[in-house]
């Protein structure tokens, strides 16, 4: 939809498809953290009721085993057909003509369960007193290491090393939309038809052939507008599967809306983790060596398709990568615990890892005297390491991160507030001063990292952007759409875009690890080019050119814009777009095109894989007034510097960036699942799990750098998530540097800053 | 979230309505705003067999003076009705001060007094607000009417002094002295969220500048509005530090808060205190003596 | 009195009358029973504000009121702003402020603004702000939505 129909409140939904024929699905869900389930009944005196339980499915499914490096597989079951794995699992479905009526069924279903020991700590995991899949005894579900003992000498001989554990909490993504499934199947073409809330319909339609044992080409999965999703909706759900397998056995259109307690319960959660990092320094304060090892607490499952390594992982590869260093020693691991399963939720992995960072580096800075700003100024890669490897082997391209620290401490006026700081103090407030920079992954060329467009101009002139990505309300149609209308020197409204398809559109990856303007804007930006070149040859073929009409050859002599292909050296000689179009496919021409152009008409469908992940750039400064007594603090300045290459779309990249931002509010002061000690959520609602509302989102100031891409096309890095992953950073360093203390662990709750404030011993 | 089936009953008047409760009496539930009701009935957590909505009864909305010059306010005025009075702020500027906290202006276009009052949230405002200013409650049941001091009402987390055949009708506050000072603090994870800790309170002065009179009840510290002894010891003073701080502190020491997934218990008693501290001296600087 | 209750009502200025099952939400009697699914449904316990409806003017929860409380009200919802073709004014200003991304919250935000709008004059940025947050966005970090509400407002900045 455009914004202009979703603003008139005519987005269409996965709620709001028709559904007339449509019956409801309800699931009955484990109200215990790890038990076996002995029996499910139907409701007393019921009769005629669909009810499927874990073991109807498994009879009839095969297990997903999901499959990454480092991962240890085991067998994913959508409904386990013994045990119920996490509070909120699904251990039954029944099938209703309402959702009310759903819920009715659902609420009286008979469930017999013997409650086994449930793990619930990372602690408890690794302790490994009970196993929560019988393949994996010592409840590890991901393990990775990189340059093992490498560090051990520089830190030995370092004249500063400082070391601290940092915990990040437990997340979720809280898409205003929660997820839900429609799900239909055709006996005749013994075809199922599935619409569903999600950022990935090629991975899903990957998942349900795997799972459901058939042809890919036999299940399409459809995206429809999508009301946001963050990672949330990147994975292979449970509901995702049942359904569409379950309207099979039914012979009838099967719905399902994910409600907010089954959201929080039961999608999936993220960010949980410890990150131990060592960082060595010589007297001058310049970082030599780094030691980082990250636990993740995945949750019962790894899930397809990114798997459980995927918080840790992106942890600790990512360390300290905007900073020169010559030695990194890495591992990651993630454990099971019967907890929902951990997925992806923006900024994943490099929350903690910026977090742990940008508090180290001012830890490091008081140690050895240095301002927070001069620490990075010291250690920040400068324009002449570019292209630079990192330790752990992250290839970047291009950057300037030392001016983009520049431009924000002189926008938040960083020198005056450090004045303030030393002359203005008032009882019982607090100014402090937090100072962040870091770069941000994007595109990342993993699992399986490509993107598929297919441009096309129709007989009637229609142009068409088919796109492997699938948004989730960023608004990227409007980028892809301008894209391809300045490459085809035509207006923007000429061209249609369409997304989340899998009939309809080639393969990819979808949209999610701010890939969207590096991988899929690039290989778009490979379809248009293609697809200019074939108008331009038709257009040189119309003009009477001699001789051989290579690409290099059309490009210099032509040019197309405003809807007309003239000669570069004498604009009044052209012929129209829409003429060429005609000429193109009708062929009513007095000589013949040549095969190339002939084949496949105006329609060009490219794939394309970036050689390397694309790095973004962010500097962050925040100054905040912290009541040191109740331990709330206020934002008073927060300027967010950012460098990702050539800037596609003004609007878009501020929206990303005051989005992504709000979100870093939230990750770094207010969200956390709590569970308790028997696997229970305490955060089951809205009014406790907490994200931000208006008024804690304090206005934010966004500036731009563009160092473009040398890696990319369109010479734009992906964006997106620099909010989210810095602004807890640079909240804490604030905070700490306010009360002189130190910030391990976040959120920022009230409560927790009071109690740093008083020394920790009073509260 | 769909809630459960019920029975629904829409009377128009409060002795249909006491009727009703009669004959339904445990199964039945009322629904006045809904704003707390509907969520858990969405949840499941409430699945009354029969919801009487109040919201038909117009005879218990009303905003009236009581002969001895204090309030009377019917069980079914929104709380925005009370915050667009513009007469309120003069009738009671405590009342008024404390309604904006209630959660968001949506919840309380459909709120009301006596829903806020019969659900007993122990860290709802108005609660505490009655609590400070020696309010009662009258509710009206199968036996008949009774008035209850706000103190002894409100008994413990959600529980209340009312049967399951009684209605709310209107709460009754007391005369407002003009020249009383007044203050409100709160402090909240969230902008409209539930406070962790909030205070209200009120002093009266003499001439001097001397605290003659005052109290407070503190909310979210406990299954019920708590009013603290020890706000008395300000009598005499000029509610200067160290006299505030001691106060405080001793306030502090009568709370019994819990913990839960927002904040321990220590904390809150530790917020407690900073707060009260506040709101005194807050409330000090707004009386006729005081220095604000 | 217990299985369904008849049920008129205005709704975009337009005249219903429905039978009702008495514990269908006003939220679903709208997307379910009238196809106006423009009113969104984010939590179902009146925290997130995504389906917030004007009832005889005032913002509310469609999510915590049931159909058969609306009986004789007037409901204004998201698809009664614009006439035709033409955007109401503060759909206009959201959409140049960049005062939305997935649009799942925009119909709560402007049913809210309407209110806000109806019944202050001139509101400062932090007035705003409190009028927002009892409606909440995922996307935008409510700039753009505040902006556009200056705007319409004509408050500061």
């Amino acid at each position: 939809m455009t914004r202009e129909q979703l603003i008139r409140g005519e987005g269409q939904f996965i709620a709001d498809l028709p559904d007339a024929d449509c019956r409801w699905v309800a699931f009955v869900r484990s109200p215990h953290a790890h038990a076996r389930v002995l029996s499910v009944l139907p409701p007393e005196g019921a009769r005629d009721v669909t009810l499927v339980t874990g073991h109807d499915l498994a009879s009839s499914i095969q297990p997903l085993r999901v499959q990454a490096p480092g991962l240890n597989v085991y067998d994913w079951h959508p409904m386990h057909p013994e045990r119920a794995l996490f509070v909120g699992d699904p251990v039954a479905a029944v099938v209703a003509d309402s959702p009310y009526e759903a819920e009715d069924l659902a609420d009286a279903v008979r469930i017999e369960y013997e409650p086994l020991p449930a793990v619930t700590s990372l602690e408890a995991a690794a302790g490994n007193e009970t196993t929560i899949h019988p393949d994996l005894s010592d409840n590890v579900l991901f393990k990775f290491a990189l340059n093992e003992g490498a560090a051990t000498e520089a830190f030995a001989s370092a004249d500063l090393v400082v070391e601290r554990t940092f915990r990040y909490p437990r997340q979720t993504a809280v898409p205003l939309e929660c997820r839900g499934v429609l799900a239909r199947y055709d006996p005749r073409e013994q075809r199922f038809t599935v619409w569903t809330s999600t950022q990935v319909p090629h991975y899903l339609r990957n998942g349900l052939s795997q799972i459901l044992g058939v042809p890919e080409d036999d299940i399409r999965v459809i995206r429809p507008d999508v009301g946001g999703a963050f990672g949330l909706k990147a994975q292979l759900f449970p509901e995702e599967v049942i359904l569409p397998w379950l309207a099979r056995e039914t012979g009838g259109a099967l719905k399902w809306v994910e409600d907010r307690r089954e959201n929080l319960l039961a999608s999936v959660h993220a960010h949980e983790g410890t990150l131990t990092l060592g960082a060595a320094f010589d007297g001058d304060g310049n970082l030599r060596a780094v030691r980082a090892r990250a636990e993740g607490d995945a949750g019962a499952h790894s899930v397809f398709p990114f798997g459980a390594g995927l918080d840790p992982f992106t942890t600790v590869i990512n360390i300290f990568g905007a900073y020169r260093h010559e030695i990194a020693e890495i591992d990651a691991t993630s454990y099971a615990t019967n907890k929902a399963p951990a997925g992806s939720y923006r900024g994943v992995g490099q929350v903690l890892s910026v977090f742990a960072v940008e508090r180290l580096l001012d830890i490091a800075a008081g140690e050895l005297g240095l301002d927070p700003a001069e620490i990075r100024r010291r250690n920040l890669l400068r324009t002449d390491d570019f292209p630079h490897t990192t330790p752990t082997g992250n290839a970047f391209d291009t950057g300037n991160y030392q001016e983009t620290l520049r431009m924000a401490l002189a926008r938040a006026d960083y020198d005056g507030l450090r004045a303030e700081q030393r002359t203005a103090a008032t009882a019982g407030k607090q100014l402090g001063v937090g100072v962040g920079t870091f770069n941000e992954v994007t595109g990342v060329t993993l699992y399986p990292g490509y993107d598929g467009a297919r441009v096309r101009i129709a007989p009637d002139g229609t142009i068409q952007g088919f796109m492997s990505s699938a948004s989730s309300g960023q608004g990227h149609a409007e980028v892809y759409g301008r894209l391809i209308a300045e490459e085809l020197g035509v207006s923007r409204d000429r061209v249609q875009i369409v997304e989340g398809d899998t009939d309809l559109c080639p393969s990819g990856s979808g949209t999610y690890a701010s890939r969207t303007a590096v991988t899929m804007g690039n290989t778009l930006t490979l379809a248009s080019q293609d697809l200019r070149r074939k108008l331009l040859k038709v257009a040189a073929l119309m003009l009477k050119f001699e001789g051989e009409l290579s690409d290099a050859r059309v490009e210099r002599e032509l040019t197309i814009a405003d809807g007309r292909i003239c000669l570069a050296e004498d604009p009044a000689t052209g012929v129209d777009f829409d003429e060429v179009v005609q000429a193109a496919y009708l062929q009513t021409l007095d000589f013949a095109l040549p095969q190339e152009i002939v084949e496949a008409g105006l329609e060009v469908t490219r794939y394309e894989k970036l050689p390397q992940n694309v790095f973004s750039n962010t500097a962050i400064v925040a100054a905040v007034d912290v009541d040191t007594e109740t331990g709330h603090f206020e934002i008073r300045r927060l300027v967010m510097v950012g460098d990702c290459g050539r800037i596609l779309d003004r609007e878009t990249v501020d929206g990303q960036a005051i989005g992504g931002a709000a979100m870093g509010i939230g990750c770094g002061t207010l969200e956390q699942l709590a569970y308790d000690a028997d696997g229970q959520l305490l955060t089951a609602s809205l009014m406790d799990y907490l994200v931000p509302t208006a008024m804690e989102v304090p206005p934010i100031e966004v500036g731009h750098l563009e160092t473009p891409s040398s890696v990319t096309r369109n010479a734009a890095k992906g964006m997106g998530e620099s909010g989210t992953m810095g602004i807890p950073a640079v909240l804490a360093n604030a905070v700490a540097d306010a009360l002189g203390a130190e910030v391990t662990e976040l959120p920022l709750s009230e409560e927790r800053i009071a109690g740093l404030a008083m020394g920790a011993s009073s509260l | 979230m769909k809630p459960a089936p019920f029975r629904y009953f829409a009377p128009t008047s409060l002795d249909e309505c006491v009727g009703l409760l009669d004959e339904h009496g445990d199964e039945a539930k009322l629904l006045a705003g809904g704003q707390s009701l509907v969520p858990m009935m969405n949840f499941r957590l409430a699945k009354p067999a029969v919801l009487i909505d109040l919201n038909g009864v117009a005879e218990l909305a009303y905003v009236e003076e009581t002969s001895s010059g204090g309030m009377r306010i019917g069980a079914l005025t929104r709380q925005r009705a009370l915050e667009r009075d513009p007469e309120l702020r003069r009738r009671n500027p405590l009342l008024a001060e404390a309604i904006p906290y209630i959660g968001h202006f949506q919840i309380r276009n459909r709120g009301t007094v006596g829903g806020s009052i019969a659900h007993a949230d122990p860290a709802a405002e108005l609660p505490a607000v009655l609590c400070a200013l020696d309010g009662s409650i009258r509710v009206r049941g199968g036996g008949g009417e009774r008035t209850i001091a706000a103190v002894d009402f409100f008994q413990t987390y959600f529980t209340a002094d009312l049967g399951p055949d009684e209605v709310v009708t209107e709460i009754v506050l007391p005369q407002w002295h003009s020249g009383d000072g007044w203050a409100v603090q709160e402090l909240s994870r969230r902008y409209g969220d539930f406070a962790l800790v909030g205070v209200v309170c009120r002093l009266r002065v003499d001439a001097e500048g001397n605290v003659t009179d005052g109290a407070a009840a503190l909310f979210g510290v406990g299954g019920a509005p708590v009013v603290p002894e020890a706000v008395a010891q300000l009598v005499g003073t000029r509610a200067e530090e160290p006299t505030l701080a001691a106060v405080s502190a001793a306030v502090a020491a009568e709370l019994d808060p819990e913990s839960d997934v927002h904040a321990s218990a220590s904390y809150r008693r530790h917020l407690a205190r900073v707060l009260t501290r506040r709101a005194l001296s807050e409330a000090y600087a707004r009386t006729n003596g005081g220095t604000g | 009195m217990s299985a369904r209750a008849a049920l008129s009502l205005q709704v975009n200025g337009a005249a219903v009358d429905r039978d009702v099952e008495p514990r269908l939400t006003l939220a679903d009697f709208l997307r379910n029973e009238l196809k106006l699914t423009g009113t969104h449904l984010g939590c179902e316990h009146g925290v997130c504000g995504a389906c917030t409806v004007l009832v005889d003017g005032e913002a509310v929860r469609s999510c915590l009121l049931f159909a058969v409380q609306a009986q004789g009200r007037s409901i204004t919802t998201v698809e009664g702003l614009a006439q035709g073709a033409d955007l109401h004014p503060l759909q206009r200003a959201l959409l140049e402020r960049n005062g939305l991304q997935c649009g799942f919250c925009t119909p709560g935000v402007l049913m809210t603004a309407m209110e806000f709008l109806e019944n202050t004059s001139v509101p400062t940025r932090e007035e705003i702000r409190k009028a927002l947050s009892g409606t909440i966005c995922r996307c935008t970090g409510y700039q753009g939505m505040v902006d556009a509400i200056a705007e319409i407002a004509g408050g500061d900045r």
